[in-house]
């Protein structure tokens, strides 16, 4: 075939420049390998970075886990924050304000610059449900979906999270909970289990009976484990669904640089995104008047405007530039790949 | 010996038995006025337009050999007949077998149709089930081993019956009426599985992954095409007409896939030389009309075919004989069957802008970005006379359209060709108006 | 105070010393070397309360022939803290102990205050994240704060063999003070003071994060032999953040070259800035002189259980204790961050003589001495061996239970699934 799709898609606009080289070549990538490959490089900064003595500090919006002691370049936000709201109300309030303050601030700069594209790019916990995805296709067996009623009744469970992981230890602060409660979100989180195994260390995977609190918190947390184990086997990106470090993001997402931008009119409904969202995500498919369509749900993975056919109707976009956008020969490309695959 | 009576050789006495009635033997198809019909509509798509697309030859000879011929288009093996878009079409080359789409646009069936029928029918029903009626029906597709019904309007709903009674073995296909709902979208999902199985019943075969992919392989690569040639519309002046158009996707409801693929591609290329040479095929103040509403099907090309002779260009359309047919694609996350047979089944439903939905939304707004996307001036909208689908909608696109000053025009109309002259005088008049507010606005 | 308590301390002083000459041949006869082992059962000499460092009545020990007594190891502790009812489990109520006290009640002045568990007094919190990164783990929930990595730092100076019934000591003259010396060559002194608690306490505060070495330095001469006793500590200013983690060079020990004894803590491979010590761990230890490795000292370590040890360093001056374990509490009384005290002391002797004081001598002793607090060892109380089997467990049952649902619906609703096994 002499004609192509690139050439023909705006025959008015269509002058070979360097530019439009560079977006059709960015348009048209084989988007699920360049995601693996992203998703390897950041996993391996994350758990290894200590090693090279990298520090991003103590506010990365990531799970950059802190247990993992030696091999982290900076320390997931989630932490410190945790231990910091546990301080008692006298010094919460008095002199170390401003500590939490700038740690939070920090955070937010962070933050701002992804978007919720730590989630679906950086997380190492969310490669590692990619990779376990993997295994599932490898082996055949077909995923998961919640339906709709059960969709919106487990949304509520991440915010259920942000809420405890933040009063569990003002409650500590106050005197009112044991100490042995405290970093309650870390306690549950599979990230303190499974992260440092990847650096050889093993010594978050236990149970502490060190007192009937800790028995509870661990077990609990050893529970929450094997529940992901079985959850990212099924459902892709099952932890994501319910992570609180997804709500907090979304809380504060308004305003940042990086986003997910739908043209309603240019949409068909197809539900092609739809299809493909690991998250299951309805909106994207079938909202067609909101403009930022990052749901908080959403891991900004860019499936979605990967598999979508129609030009310009899903684009990631940083600080107003767009970065990626759905085209008619990208997706074509994408397909042909996959049926030929 | 000479005298007023001649002598005749006198004739044996002719038995009864051997009397020849008033009903002759059947002519030649090419001399039926079936077959006169579709040649008319053939040659105004040939000759009243100037310098067609060497590549259009292929198309133009395919109809005339299976429209005015009656040639044999039967593909080998098992055949499915489709009354619908909505009926997957992967599905069956996985299975093996071969879809063709038994919509049809020909006066002749029409009346046919007619003595069974009632008489607000809409015309392409009656002229379907006119055809299936007959033996050895025009297009030949050859005989059919399954008719795929999918459950849309209530004529097409209620022909089902009619077919089975006909001795067609019929499935019916159960289309959800409403699509936006969780409930339709499993409802379908279901329905597509269901019909999974009954291919399975009738051609003994299993679905699975290769040769669903295989199956994927081949419709994408019309699709592709397509919107290749779709693209190429876009162009400002028109490089290619709608007539064209028309005749190459009512092509692809029996011509061989990967045959038409092959032209396609083929005229592709040649719309891309024609468009750097600037070889145009329209004027440059031609009005630019996208078309809409009850599918066009040769040879009831008579509309398009109207508004082109009369100066103005189809640069695109909401059909379900053209665009609607191969614009969706379907995007696959897993290759997996039970991934990808899912969204197969979203393909059909999700985006399809077909009447038969209870709401429109997306159909007003896919004809709203086809003005703009193709820069079209006006918009032709036809709905068949007892289509009450279509007719029931044209209020709220008309209002659409209006709000967003995109002119509309409105024609009811059936298969027979008593109205061209009426139409043509509506058709040119529209044109006009649309010249004029370009003019004014320049 | 002082000039009253030497007089108060005479008589006893003296009866002493007349037990101590006859009791000295008696015990010095088996012993072959005038380095006789430490291993001495606990009464006499931890009696020694406030007593001066003036030397003993030169006139009775000079009769004897054999040489004074090893003296009892001066040792720094960190001060206990005061906060969240750590609890103490070194106090000698637990054991019943033989207290030398019991026997000189009237005298009893003894400020047997506890060494007590936990933190010495709270430094202002960094705002950073405690967690561990010791050789071994300590849970995340023991903070900063509990774990003596704070900027400043409380010592009080004890005298004894043994942790647990090692009382305050008054030393007699003024001016005695803490010798502070940090990674950067820093070298200031601190003024031991009585803050109102009896005993000689001082406050160190430390500015930069890092290992700093400090020591109080005594000599005394009597019968022949001049004693050098060295207490020294090892301060750690700790915590995370700023970028300390992952500083190196502020991971070492402290030296000092110049002392005539030094015991210095080999700290772990994997050890920063948040060390802790626990039950079980190797505590290694090296002997130096003069900045060069000592061989031949003999280093004991005891424990306020009561444990104790004696070995000899190696050539490398290097010795290595392991820690028992010795928290055996009932299991709901059991605290994870229960911290006690091991305190190591090295002796070495040299015929090195002179004169000090006005005291002749032909041999030099010298002692030194550190102590540290160790936690209950984590595999103690942590099982890897219930997590693995709860993950398991939980993984295999989910996963069932997510297959028997898929079993199960295609039965009633007849719900058509295709089989991935065909390629």
């Amino acid at each position: 075939m002499k004609s192509s799709l690139e050439s023909v898609a705006a025959p008015a606009l269509q002058r070979s420049s360097v530019k439009n080289v560079l977006r059709d070549a960015v348009n048209g990538v084989d988007f699920n390998r360049f995601r693996f490959w992203l998703q390897i490089f950041f996993f391996v900064l994350l758990v290894y970075g200590g090693y090279a003595g990298i520090n991003f500090g103590n506010s990365l919006p990531t799970f950059s886990c802190g247990y993992n002691s030696s091999g982290r370049p900076g320390v997931c936000y989630l932490m410190p924050l945790q231990h910091q709201l546990a301080m008692p109300w006298p010094v919460l309030f008095g002199y170390a304000g401003i500590t939490v303050l700038t740690g939070f601030f920090t955070f937010f700069l962070w933050f701002i610059v992804l978007n919720k594209g730590w989630c679906g790019f950086v997380c190492p916990l969310g490669t590692i449900q990619d990779w376990i995805t993997g295994l599932r296709k490898r082996v055949g067996v077909r995923f998961a979906r919640y339906s709709h009623a059960q969709f919106q009744t487990l949304s509520w469970i991440k915010y259920v999270l942000l809420a405890l992981m933040i009063l569990i230890p003002l409650g500590i602060g106050a005197g009112y909970v044991s100490r042995d409660m405290s970093a309650p979100f870390c306690a549950i989180c599979p990230a303190r289990m499974i992260i440092p195994l990847f650096a050889a260390d093993f010594r978050q995977f236990m149970v502490d009976f060190s007192s009937p609190t800790k028995i509870a918190m661990t077990a609990l947390g050893a529970t929450v484990t094997g529940l992901f184990f079985t959850g990212s086997f099924v459902k892709k990106r099952f932890w994501c669904f319910f992570c609180p470090m997804s709500a907090f993001h979304y809380l504060l997402s308004k305003v940042a640089f990086f986003r997910l931008i739908k043209d309603g009119g240019k949409c068909t409904r197809c539900g092609d995104c739809y299809s493909v969202c690991d998250l299951q995500i309805k909106e994207i498919a079938d909202d067609v008047k909101t403009p930022q369509i990052m749901m908080d749900d959403c891991i900004v993975c860019l499936k979605c405007v990967a598999a979508c056919p129609e030009e310009g109707a899903l684009k990631a976009s940083f600080a107003g530039m767009t970065i990626f956008e759905s085209t008619e020969a990208g997706f074509v490309k994408r397909m042909e790949k996959g049926v030929n695959s | 010996m000479n005298g007023p009576l001649k002598t005749t050789t006198p004739v044996a006495p002719v038995p009864a038995a051997t009397i020849v009635t008033a009903k002759t033997e059947p002519l030649p198809f090419g001399r039926t006025k079936q077959a006169q019909e579709a040649e008319r509509a053939l040659n105004h798509i040939i000759d009243d337009f100037d310098d067609n697309p060497k590549a259009m030859h292929y198309f133009y000879d395919l109809f005339r050999r299976v429209y005015c011929r009656g040639e044999s288009i039967a593909a080998a093996g098992i055949r499915i007949g489709t009354t619908c878009i909505h009926a997957p079409e992967e599905l069956v080359y996985a299975m093996g077998a071969t879809p063709v789409r038994l919509c049809n646009g020909s006066y002749h069936y029409d009346q046919i149709g007619a003595d069974f029928m009632p008489a607000k029918s809409c015309s392409l029903v009656k002229a379907t089930l006119g055809m299936l009626c007959s033996e050895n029906p025009v297009p030949r597709v050859g005989k059919l081993d399954l008719v795929v019904n999918p459950t849309t309007c209530d004529q097409k709903k209620k022909a089902s019956a009619m077919l089975q009674e006909m001795g067609h073995p019929v499935f019916d296909l159960e289309l959800p009426n409403v699509k936006e709902s969780e409930a339709s979208r499993v409802y379908w999902r279901r329905s597509v599985r269901q019909f999974v199985e009954e291919l399975r019943r009738v051609t003994g075969r299993k679905l699975t992954r290769r040769n669903l992919k295989a199956a994927m392989a081949r419709t994408q690569r019309a699709e592709k095409a397509f919107r290749v040639l779709d693209g190429f519309r876009r162009a400002s002046p028109s490089v290619f007409l709608g007539k064209d158009a028309f005749l190459v996707v009512n092509a692809y409801f029996f011509d061989e896939l990967d045959r038409w693929c092959e032209a396609v591609e083929a005229l592709n290329a040649e719309l891309g030389e024609r468009l750097e040479k600037a070889i145009r095929a329209a004027q440059k103040k031609a009005p630019r009309i996208v078309f809409t509403g009850s599918p066009p099907i040769f040879p009831n090309l008579k509309l398009p075919l109207l508004i082109e002779r009369a100066g103005g260009v189809v640069v695109s359309d909401e059909t379900c004989s053209a665009n609607r047919m191969l614009y969706d694609m379907t995007a696959i996350d897993e290759w997996l069957l039970n991934d990808m047979v899912d969204s197969l089944a979203d393909k059909y439903l999700k985006p399809c802008t077909c009447p038969i939905f209870t709401k429109n939304e997306d159909r007003r707004r896919r004809l709203l970005e086809l003005v703009t996307k193709f820069s079209a001036d006006g918009v032709v909208y036809q709905a068949f006379a007892g289509c009450q689908v279509y007719e029931m909608e044209q209020r709220s696109v008309a209002q659409t359209l209006n709000e967003k000053g995109v002119p509309m025009l409105y024609i009811e109309t059936d298969y027979s060709p008593d109205d061209e002259g009426q139409l043509s005088t509506r058709v040119e008049a529209f044109l006009e108006s649309i010249k004029t507010r370009k003019r004014n606005r320049a | 105070m002082k000039a009253s308590d030497s007089l108060t301390a005479i008589g006893p002083l003296t009866i002493l010393a007349l037990l101590g000459a006859f009791a000295t041949p008696v015990l010095a006869r088996p012993a072959k070397a005038p380095t006789a082992p430490v291993a001495r059962p606990a009464p006499a000499p931890s009696m020694a309360p406030r007593v001066d460092d003036k030397p003993a009545p030169s006139a009775v020990s000079a009769q004897l022939d054999a040489p004074p007594p090893w003296p009892e190891p001066l040792w720094l502790v960190d001060a206990p803290s005061a906060e969240r009812g750590s609890g103490d489990r070194g106090s000698g109520e637990r054991r019943g102990g033989k207290r030398g006290a019991e026997n000189h009640e009237g005298q009893d002045h003894q400020n047997r205050e506890s060494i007590g568990a936990g933190a010495p007094a709270a430094s202002a919190p960094t705002g950073g994240v405690p967690a561990a990164n010791a050789p071994t783990d300590a849970t995340e929930s023991v903070g900063m704060m509990n774990m003596g990595h704070g900027g400043v730092k409380n010592l009080v100076l004890r005298r004894g063999a043994d942790p647990a019934n090692a009382p305050v000591v008054k030393l007699g003259d003024d001016g005695v003070s803490l010798q502070v010396l940090s990674a950067d060559g820093k070298r200031w002194e601190t003024p031991f003071t009585d803050m109102g608690k009896g005993g000689l306490r001082t406050k160190v505060e430390l500015e930069n994060f890092g290992f700093y070495s400090a020591y109080l330095l005594r000599k005394s001469a009597h019968g022949g032999v001049l004693d050098v006793q060295v207490a020294q500590a090892e301060l750690l200013k700790g915590g995370m953040g700023h970028g300390v983690e992952y500083d190196p060079a502020l991971f070492k020990p402290t030296l000092d070259d110049t002392a005539p004894i030094e015991l210095v803590r080999e700290h772990g491979p994997d050890e920063r800035l948040m060390t802790s010590i626990h039950s079980g761990d190797k505590a290694v230890f090296l002997v130096r002189a003069y900045g060069k490795p000592l061989a031949g000292a003999r280093v004991s370590l005891s424990t306020q259980q009561g444990w104790r040890k004696t070995v000899t360093s190696d050539q490398n001056g290097r010795v290595e204790f392991t820690l028992i374990r010795d928290y055996f509490p009932a299991w709901s009384d059991f605290n994870r961050s229960q911290s006690s005290v091991f305190l190591v002391w090295a002796e070495a002797e040299t015929p090195e003589a002179g004169v000090y004081n006005g005291q002749g001598y032909s041999t030099t002793r010298y002692q030194t001495s550190m102590t540290a607090r160790y936690y209950p060892a984590p595999y103690d109380y942590r099982s890897q061996a219930y997590a693995l089997a709860i993950v398991m467990f939980v993984t295999a049952f989910t996963a069932f239970a997510v297959w028997f649902y898929r079993q199960r619906r295609q039965k009633p609703f007849k719900e058509i699934v295709f089989d991935e096994k065909l390629a």
